[in-house]
């Protein structure tokens, strides 16, 4: 790798990283744009204008004269992967596609001879503003952060036909529902997208994706909402000749469908935008520079990057023994046009036999797998409100159903043939009771396709080359989990990707594939769904975690801790041992807010790794969230239900197990174990029964490493029950967690155990009680 | 009664729409009318059984379960610290909707009877008269004057909407200096 493209690589993973507010790193960018462009040797001074064009604009950003700094920082993002396109991968200056507002302004000049064919289409756009304006220059710079924001009043500046939406007269209804539909076949075409990066050759796929764009213009017309069904025209005409096989979606062609449809969505959002604050909005900023890539791509399809196929020939040569690096930059470099594939070139100057070409290029064909296309299952669309609702009422349904059924008035009453109806009665509840719960199941898939196009952006990005790995994408969640569970996992496969996985030479330096994988898995087992983030990285570095603890006093200098108590100390708030707050991760959720997310979904999260050889995150959740395994209680006339998870186990309370610390706090020797009571009835303060059973149970909890015992009246046994919010109104208690419907129909509530025993210690400070706290906290006293 | 009906609507000031106007429904409590906008009713149900829920204050009588939904009641007579008196037969639950911070939360209200549905006309509404301080008066919307009884027009959101924030929080606040007290040990 030459120097140049390292230096790039450096700009780019770090401007990736970047923070906008991040002054020491802008300066970094900056030097480093700096030394590209003195370095720059291309003949054309292209990379050496680019670089310099780059630089001021990070000035800017430095300087706080543009308005919207991610925008140009995503401009730039583009400019440099132009850079990179020429350096790296040799293409014409033409090719590299450089965003129009970073205002280069003879690129396509010195192009190759096939560049100068969409000469002529493209130097208007360019010009255009030197054209209109005084001071051109300040004019581009200026425009360009806002292209993509939706701005009002300035008129476009690259874009010559105006494209607004204006909703005055368009009926609502019929909109807000194309904006779903417009929606769903984004989210379809993407995922379409995804299949065709493994298997390019998918026609299935080529004409969903057609087809969700066709659905789009053809309604997109008819509302007349121009942009959009411009955009879905052009996207179109892409596919079709995708359909006809003149072009192939992969590379670079791929990304251009990827960022239509991402400029789809947010055509879409602005027009929701439009729609409800009832503005108008102006989408030519937006669209331009897709626009204006789809029409230079579809003016000379063969002068677009035919885009990298999975591996590159040079790299499969170098796998295959026959060349070494430093031989393949210099054929790069030695290149006689731009267009001249690598091989010939080998070939040419003699390093490698034509053959093992031939080779190398039959492996690359192979390196695309057929891959079985799954039925297409027939779906229905239903309001998730209405399906909660559904699910409601046949909760409802089982309850009423088992207050007749179990009636005793009835039951003694009834002949043979209505009791044989009950018992029929209460199988279809049942099997309506399952079905609605089955009905709330989701696959997971659509969450792990957010995680694998994350990825490809990534590997784009930080020049990192990963290979992305998912297994049990059918495994079906409950809706809740599958909401859930995207943030946590998106946090943990970036801090996979990128504190993880190492740089391909440092790989190969330890002996790895250079291409580094993160798998990503969700199965069943035991009644528990699981998630496994995987990858083959250097491991969680014991040393440094260890460090930085006995740096911030978390743990004992002295005191020997288990690899596994290490590595949960990163699941602590602010502990991050990664040495910059970065753009891929460690910004957004920390590890303490993934934790955070897992327990609230009553989940549980293990982290093993081996250092050098990979990290392994393991999810463990329960099947869904809605129901709640409980013992259900009572103490005195109330009913209360302990949910499974936090019980240790019951036993029968007998007056001599229990003695007293200074006449109050009891406690009972549970085999040699101290355990503090807390009497339930005292402390919530419930009306004595006089039926009159005395107090008799001990139900022992846990909740992290303390344990005590709550003292109720009787066990009536295990329940499954529907965890039911009590609302607002009791937001701010913490020691009922919720309410449940129990069989006589009336709620039963739901105990939260760490705060009852939280209640129970501001109630009645007794000492015992108090050293058990403390010893509960350590971890928050520090932070704190 | 016709007579004094006709006199009233003489005195009052004609013309003036009044956003209040409207058709409002009437309970009782100990001896006063209070009125509720009928938009705001969901649904009159009999006395079920409410579960209390412990350590909350006295005037939330607890939830129920309203066909699956589990919402709380407040009592009114207890929110308004008047007397508590035991449930009778005419003891009702009103379900309301009331818009909170976070989208319109289903409550109920425990009242000591329902009487009817009444149309009050502009001109049959007051302010409220001011009773100096100490005397809140914003949750009640204007006062009703029919068939020379007083009806209180009640703004349920503002009455129900201070459960939420003034109601728990004495309690809330109990852990927090526990882990205080924890800390400085």
């Amino acid at each position: 790798m030459n120097r140049l493209e390292k230096l790039l690589d450096g700009v780019a993973t770090s401007l990736i990283m970047l923070d906008v507010d991040d002054l020491p790193g802008l300066a970094g960018i900056h030097e480093g744009l700096l030394q590209i462009s003195r370095e720059a040797d291309d003949d054309a001074g292209i990379i050496r204008q680019a670089a310099a064009k780059s630089a001021e604009f990070v000035e800017k950003i430095v300087l706080n004269e543009v308005p919207d700094k991610m925008a140009v920082i995503s401009m730039l993002n583009g400019c440099i992967s132009g850079m990179q396109a020429i350096v790296r991968d040799g293409r014409s200056p033409a090719e590299a596609h450089f965003p129009s507002e970073l205002g280069l302004t003879d690129v396509d000049r010195v192009g190759s001879s096939n560049a100068a064919s969409i000469d002529d289409n493209d130097k208007p756009e360019i010009m255009s503003g030197e054209n209109n304006g005084i001071n051109p220059k300040t004019t581009d710079s200026e425009d360009a952060p806002r292209s993509s924001n939706s701005n009002l009043t300035s008129p476009p500046a690259e874009e010559p036909e105006p494209m607004f939406i204006s909703l005055e007269n368009s009926d609502s209804s019929l909109l807000a529902e194309f904006i779903n539909e417009a929606r769903e076949h984004c989210t379809i075409a993407e995922q379409m997208l995804m299949d065709l990066e493994t298997n390019p050759e998918d026609e299935s796929a080529i004409n969903a994706i057609f087809r969700g764009f066709h659905t789009i213009k053809g309604a997109a017309g008819f509302l007349d909402l121009k942009p959009v069904s411009v955009l879905a025209h052009e996207s179109e005409t892409l596919l079709d000749l995708a359909r006809k096989k003149t072009v192939k979606i992969v590379g670079a062609v791929a990304d251009m469908i990827f960022d239509a449809i991402d400029t789809m969505r947010k055509l879409l959002d602005g027009t929701e935008k439009a729609l409800t604050e009832n503005i108008r909005f102006d989408a030519s900023h937006l669209i331009a520079p897709i626009l204006a890539a789809l029409r230079r791509y579809l003016e000379n399809p063969n002068a677009a990057p035919s885009g990298v196929v999975p591996k590159r020939v040079g790299d499969i040569l170098i796998e295959m023994g026959i060349v070494t690096q430093p031989q393949i930059d210099s054929a790069l470099a030695k290149k006689e046009t731009p267009e001249e594939k690598l091989g010939e070139t080998l070939v040419k100057q003699g390093v490698v036999p034509a053959k093992a070409v031939a080779h190398a290029l039959r492996s690359q064909q192979q390196g695309k797998i057929e891959k079985p296309t799954a039925a297409v299952k027939e779906m229905v669309k239903i309001d998730t409100e209405r399906l909660d609702r559904l699910v409601d009422t046949i909760g409802e349904l089982v309850i009423a159903e088992s207050m007749v059924g179990q009636d005793e008035e009835i039951l003694r009453r009834v002949s043979p043939k209505v009791a044989r109806n009950i018992t029929h009665l209460n199988k279809i509840t049942r099997e309506i009771q399952e079905m609605g719960m089955a009905m709330r199941l989701v696959p997971v898939k659509p969450t792990f396709q957010k995680l694998a196009r994350a990825v490809r952006d990534l590997t784009k990005k930080s020049g990192k080359e990963i290979e992305f790995i998912v297994s049990g994408e059918d495994t079906e969640v409950d809706r809740s989990i599958a909401e859930n569970i995207g943030d946590p996992l998106m946090h943990m496969v970036r801090n996979s990707a990128d504190h993880g996985l190492e740089t391909p030479e440092d790989r190969i330096k330890a002996g790895k594939d250079r291409v580094g994988r993160i798998m990503v898995r969700a199965y069943h087992k035991g009644g528990n769904i699981f998630f496994d983030i995987e990858d083959d990285g250097r491991g969680l570095d014991r040393e440094r975690i260890l460090a930085k603890a006995r740096e911030k006093g978390l743990i004992d200098h002295n005191k020997e801790i288990s690899d596994k108590e290490i590595y949960n100390l990163i699941l602590l708030p602010g502990f991050s041992t990664a040495q910059k707050i970065t753009d891929i991760s460690g910004r957004g959720v920390g590890m303490d807010v993934v934790k955070k997310n897992i327990d609230s979904m009553r989940g549980n999260l293990e982290i093993s790794s081996t250092p050098g050889q990979g990290t392994l995150f393991s999810i463990k959740l329960p099947l869904t969230l809605a129901i709640i395994d409980g013992m259900l209680v009572k103490v005195e006339r109330e009913k209360l239900i302990i949910p499974t998870l936090s019980i240790v186990e019951s036993l029968s309370l007998v007056p001599d197990m229990i003695f007293t610390v200074t006449g109050k706090g009891e406690m009972i020797n549970l085999r040699g174990e101290l355990l503090p009571l807390i009497r339930i009835r005292e402390l919530f303060g419930f009306e004595k029964d006089d039926a009159g059973n005395d107090s008799k149970a001990v139900v022992v909890v846990e909740d992290g490493a303390k344990r005590v015992g709550f003292v109720v009246n009787e066990l009536l046994g295990q329940r499954q029950t529907v965890i039911k919010s009590l609302g607002p109104v009791f937001g701010k208690q913490k020691w009922i967690a919720g309410g449940a419907i129990l069989s006589d129909g009336t709620v039963g509530l739901i105990m939260d155990v760490s705060g009852v025993i939280s209640l129970s210690a501001s109630t009645v400070m007794v000492e015992s009680e108090v050293v058990l706290n403390r010893e509960q906290k350590p971890q928050e006293v520090p932070a704190a | 009664m016709n007579e004094s009906r006709k006199d009233s609507v003489v005195q009052s000031k004609t013309g003036i729409a009044d956003h209040r106007a409207g058709k409002y429904l009437t309970f009782r409590l100990a001896n006063e009318e209070y009125g509720l906008e009928i938009l705001k009713v969901r649904e009159i149900i009999g006395l079920m059984d409410i579960t209390r829920v412990p350590k909350t204050p006295e005037f939330i009588r607890g939830v129920i379960n309203l066909r699956g939904k589990v919402i709380p009641v407040v009592e009114l007579r207890l929110k308004f610290s008047m007397e508590a008196k035991q449930d009778t037969d005419e003891t009702c639950i009103i379900v309301v909707d009331i818009a909170g911070e976070t989208g319109s939360v289903l409550m109920g209200i425990l009242v000591d009877a329902v009487s009817e549905v009444l149309d009050i006309q502009p001109e049959e509404i007051e302010d409220p008269p001011s009773f100096g301080a100490g005397f809140d008066t914003r949750f009640i919307l204007g006062i009703g004057k029919v068939k020379n009884t007083v009806k209180l027009l009640l703004d349920i959101d503002r009455v129900l909407t201070g459960v939420e924030v003034s109601g728990l929080e004495g309690y809330a606040e109990t852990p927090e200096i526990n882990e205080a007290s924890a800390l400085t040990i």
